[in-house]
């Protein structure tokens, strides 16, 4: 326990033999706390020993605690000659599966905060910790965001341990490392570092926990806050942190030497090293035929460049280079703009917001009211403004290709908006030539980042086909002999297919 | 140290921010596209009348307007255009450039200076001469298919050298080119005024042929296929040939056709061996003959061959007696196979070109007869 508040040492060692003392310790630490449930127990046998059990209400499983701990313990019928000790109670009593003795008061408080009880005995200033723990969790359910058609479907819950449990069933094997730490000096929330230790890249594991050791929180109530303490470049709009909420994306990211840090109350998982291209791969690319896995990986890498692009060279091809478009098109443009008020820029800023706007309470707004919603894009914004020839119809094409691009890629989603506006201002001052500054400064950018010590673009170049493999094209399982580079000391993977 | 460097690399931003030149925003509905113009003799004392037809995009279809300034030079007239139309002309997308015959004949390299010299027309327009009294006239024509006469007169051209080659499509670089090569002579598609049924409209007229860069004549459009074949231009059309002496034809549609000219330098005057190899396909048969055998194959081959030979020789003949002048470019042969015999002859070139030696063989092949049951 590294981490302590001022007002817990306080209170250190203060415990006793006495029940009554005790209690009123821990009445006084948990002052106005009335779920701490107190049980006096008492056995026939030898009523003169008290017990007292202590749990917090709602957090223990009552069935465990009446069957596996107050049951035994008033049926216990100790041998003529036995005296009864904490010791005898603990190894021949309770059916508890986990019976932990202590005297230490934070792991005794920790304890009863995370659902276990204790069992107080009088003459004792030690206690029994008994695994009791029993909350309801969330079913194992299919992610809203990484929905796929063929493959795994489980996702991750909020409990620790049974996320932990998923992945095991994935990696069964005692390679599969498991180290938990704590975050949040008042969360204590648990956290779990899982990597596979022939595989794994030690110095990004090292790099892993030495940062992890290098900032305090409060509380930690979803891995993005762990996320943006220990990213590299922070204020990049890029990931440098992998996140996901299944356990089948979680084992190949192990298998191919990554590491994964759980955290508990959260489904989101963070994987490290992240590359660049992990933003455009899909669970479901490796799940289905490669040929179709490949167009798919393809068309999300357009979609990148559409979702950033687009709207900066429309505005730069139709206000400084308009002899770059063929006649026909010029024509129709310059058609539909014909009394529209507001210069070109200026209309794809509006029109960009706006579908942002619709995304966003898209997602925000309870489920019953997406026929409200649709009405509202196509025919008001749509329809009705090209028709009080508030924005051109073109404009609304540009735009509506843009978002749905954008909504492709939903990894990179923040940081292509971000782009989006920085390269369309740009083109507005300079046309083209300010595009390809724009361009330019993002692809310097993108080779200066780095992802606990991997480049993030180190796929882009590399020359040999096995670095390939897994980029634009996804190649066949059978093709994929070795790791990705720098990921992992051990590269050859053991796929490999009989020669007959 | 470290305020330097900031300061370095905001000047760097800011140097090629604002020193590089590209700050021409335009608004697309703001400008006025020219798809072509004519250049006739001014009137009122200027040197030239230009005729300009832009789109117009005002109503529910995309029109035509014209606009007519004067100016004593192109650019001047083109300048003085602003003062009649608010939005200011532009010339990215103008496809073609008509220029009236009398101002041909006084010489065309100043008319074109403007549209090779400048950023906005393209070196792909197509210049062309109006048989017509004036080239203005040309673009009040009615277009017959498409919204803009110089559209259609663009894509007319296209069309016909990919089918009919029945006259020269030539762009700005290869006009210019033609101009300043050494031992050719400039020619351009000529363009006049037909009467339809109810109305008139345009039709390409042929190939204007030039001597330097004054406009000498106008070869109709069969002359302009034989001088097409000459040249080595030849991408389809017909080629009719009448086997029989009943005159009746046979429509042979050309495939593919080479012509290879060697000039032979070693008599003096030097003469030149043209040697024209198609390959064509029986597509229309007239004649009373209506069974194909491979003996009439062969008859109407010879009787194709002789005729194309007889024609272009005749052209030949024409352009050495009637034009005087070497409109094929022979002299630039010369000038690639012997330069020095070209520094000679250079400046009588036309002369000796009247007194030359030409022999045409032809060669045709029908590869493919289309057969029609008997």
């Amino acid at each position: 326990m590294e981490k302590k508040s001022a007002d817990q040492k306080e209170e250190k060692a203060a415990f006793t033999g006495r029940i009554s003392v005790n209690k009123k310790l821990l009445q006084g630490i948990f002052k106005n706390d009335e779920t701490l449930t107190f049980r006096p127990v008492e056995n026939p046998a030898f009523p003169s020993v008290g017990f007292c059990l202590v749990y917090i209400d709602g957090m223990v499983n009552n069935k465990l605690i009446n069957e596996d701990v107050i049951k035994p313990l008033v049926e216990y019928r100790p041998g003529q000659k036995d005296a009864v000790s904490l010791d005898i109670i603990a190894k021949q009593v309770m059916l508890s599966d986990s019976v932990e003795r202590t005297s230490d008061t934070d792991e005794i408080l920790q304890a009863i905060v995370y659902g276990d009880c204790i069992l107080m005995m009088d003459g004792f200033s030690d206690f029994l910790i008994l695994n009791t723990k029993g909350w309801d969790s969330r079913s194992v359910s299919e992610p809203e965001n990484e929905k796929v058609l063929r493959g795994p479907r489980e996702g991750f819950n909020e409990a620790l341990m049974m996320n932990l449990s998923m992945l095991r069933r994935k990696l069964r094997t005692p390679d599969l490392k498991m180290e938990f730490q704590r975050f949040g000096t008042r969360s204590n929330t648990k956290a779990c570092i899982c990597y596979l230790d022939k595989v794994v890249n030690k110095d990004v594991l090292a790099e892993l926990k030495k940062r992890l050791r290098t900032f305090s929180i409060d509380g930690t109530l979803d891995a993005n806050y762990i996320n943006e303490f220990i990213k590299d470049s922070p204020y990049s709009p890029f990931k440098t942190i992998g996140s996901t909420e299944k356990p089948d994306i979680v084992a190949a990211k192990l298998l191919e030497g990554r590491v994964a840090l759980f955290l508990d109350g959260t489904p989101v998982v963070l994987t490290v090293p992240f590359l660049f291209i992990e933003n455009f791969q899909s669970d479901e690319d490796y799940y289905i035929n490669y040929f179709f896995a490949s167009i798919g990986r393809m068309l999300r890498l357009i979609a990148f460049f559409v979702a950033t692009s687009v709207p900066a060279i429309y505005v730069a091809l139709t206000t400084f280079h308009d002899e770059m478009l063929p006649l026909a098109m010029t024509m129709s443009i310059s058609e539909a703009r014909q009394g529209v008020p507001f210069p070109t820029v200026l209309e794809a800023v509006l029109m960009l917001i706006v579908f942002e706007m619709l995304r966003e309470s898209g997602a925000r707004m309870p489920g019953m009211m997406g026929q409200a919603l649709s009405i509202v894009g196509a025919l008001v914004i749509g329809q009705a403004a090209v028709e009080a020839k508030i924005v051109s119809a073109p404009m609304i094409i540009i735009v509506g290709v843009t978002g749905i691009s954008g909504l492709m890629i939903p990894r990179v989603k923040g940081a292509a908006i971000i782009l989006r506006f920085i390269l369309l201002a740009m083109a507005s001052i300079l046309g083209l030539y300010g595009y390809m500054f724009g361009a330019l400064g993002l692809s310097i950018h993108l080779f200066n980042l780095n992802s606990f010590g991997i480049p993030i673009m180190s796929s882009a170049y590399e020359n040999t086909l096995q670095d390939k493999k897994d980029i634009a094209v996804r190649a066949p399982w059978w093709f994929m002999k070795k790791r990705p580079k720098y990921l992992s000391p051990n590269e050859t993977r053991e796929a490999s297919r009989s020669e007959k | 140290m470290k305020t330097g460097k900031r300061l370095c690399i905001l000047l760097l931003i800011l140097s090629t921010l604002l020193l590089s030149g590209c700050w021409n925003y335009q608004e697309i509905e703001r400008l006025s596209m020219v798809s072509g113009f004519a250049i006739d003799r001014g009137t009122n004392g200027h040197k030239y009348h230009l005729t300009f037809e832009f789109l117009d995009l005002s109503g529910d279809n995309p029109g035509s307007k014209l606009l007519e300034t004067e100016g004593d030079t192109v650019f001047e007239g083109i300048r003085n255009a602003i003062s009649k139309s608010q939005k200011k002309l532009t010339f990215s997308e103008c496809k073609i450039v008509v220029i009236s015959k009398d101002l041909a004949s006084e010489g065309i390299t100043p008319l074109l200076d403007f549209v090779s010299r400048d950023a906005e027309p393209r070196l792909t327009l197509l210049p062309m001469i109006s048989e017509e009294k004036t080239a203005g006239e040309i673009l009040q024509q009615k277009p017959v298919t498409d919204h803009l006469i110089c559209l259609e007169i663009d894509q007319m051209l296209a069309q016909n050298v990919a089918s009919l080659s029945k006259t020269p499509r030539i762009k700005l670089y290869q006009a210019n080119n033609m101009l300043a090569g050494e031992g050719t002579s400039l020619i351009l598609p000529s363009i006049k005024i037909t009467e339809q049924q109810t109305a008139t409209t345009v039709e390409l007229a042929g190939t204007a042929i030039f001597k330097k860069d004054k406009l000498l004549g106008f070869l109709n459009t069969d002359q302009s296929q034989l001088m097409l074949f000459i040249k080595n231009q030849i991408k389809g059309g017909l080629l009719l040939t009448s086997p029989d002496s009943d005159g009746r034809n046979i429509s042979l549609e050309i495939e593919e056709s080479g012509t290879k000219i060697t000039p032979v330098v070693t008599q003096n005057p030097p003469a030149f061996r043209i040697d024209i190899k198609t390959v064509c396909a029986l597509g229309e048969n007239q004649t009373a003959k209506s069974r194909i055998t491979t003996d009439r194959i062969q008859t109407v081959e010879k009787s194709a061959k002789s005729g194309l030979e007889t024609n272009v020789s005749n052209l030949i003949k024409t352009a050495q007696d009637q034009y005087k002048c070497d409109v094929f470019g022979f002299g630039n042969l010369i000038y690639q196979t012997d330069p020095q015999l070209w520094e000679q002859d250079k400046s009588k070139w036309d002369e000796i070109f009247t007194a030359m030696d030409i022999a045409v063989t032809a060669d045709i092949k029908i590869n493919n007869t289309a057969r029609v049951g008997d």
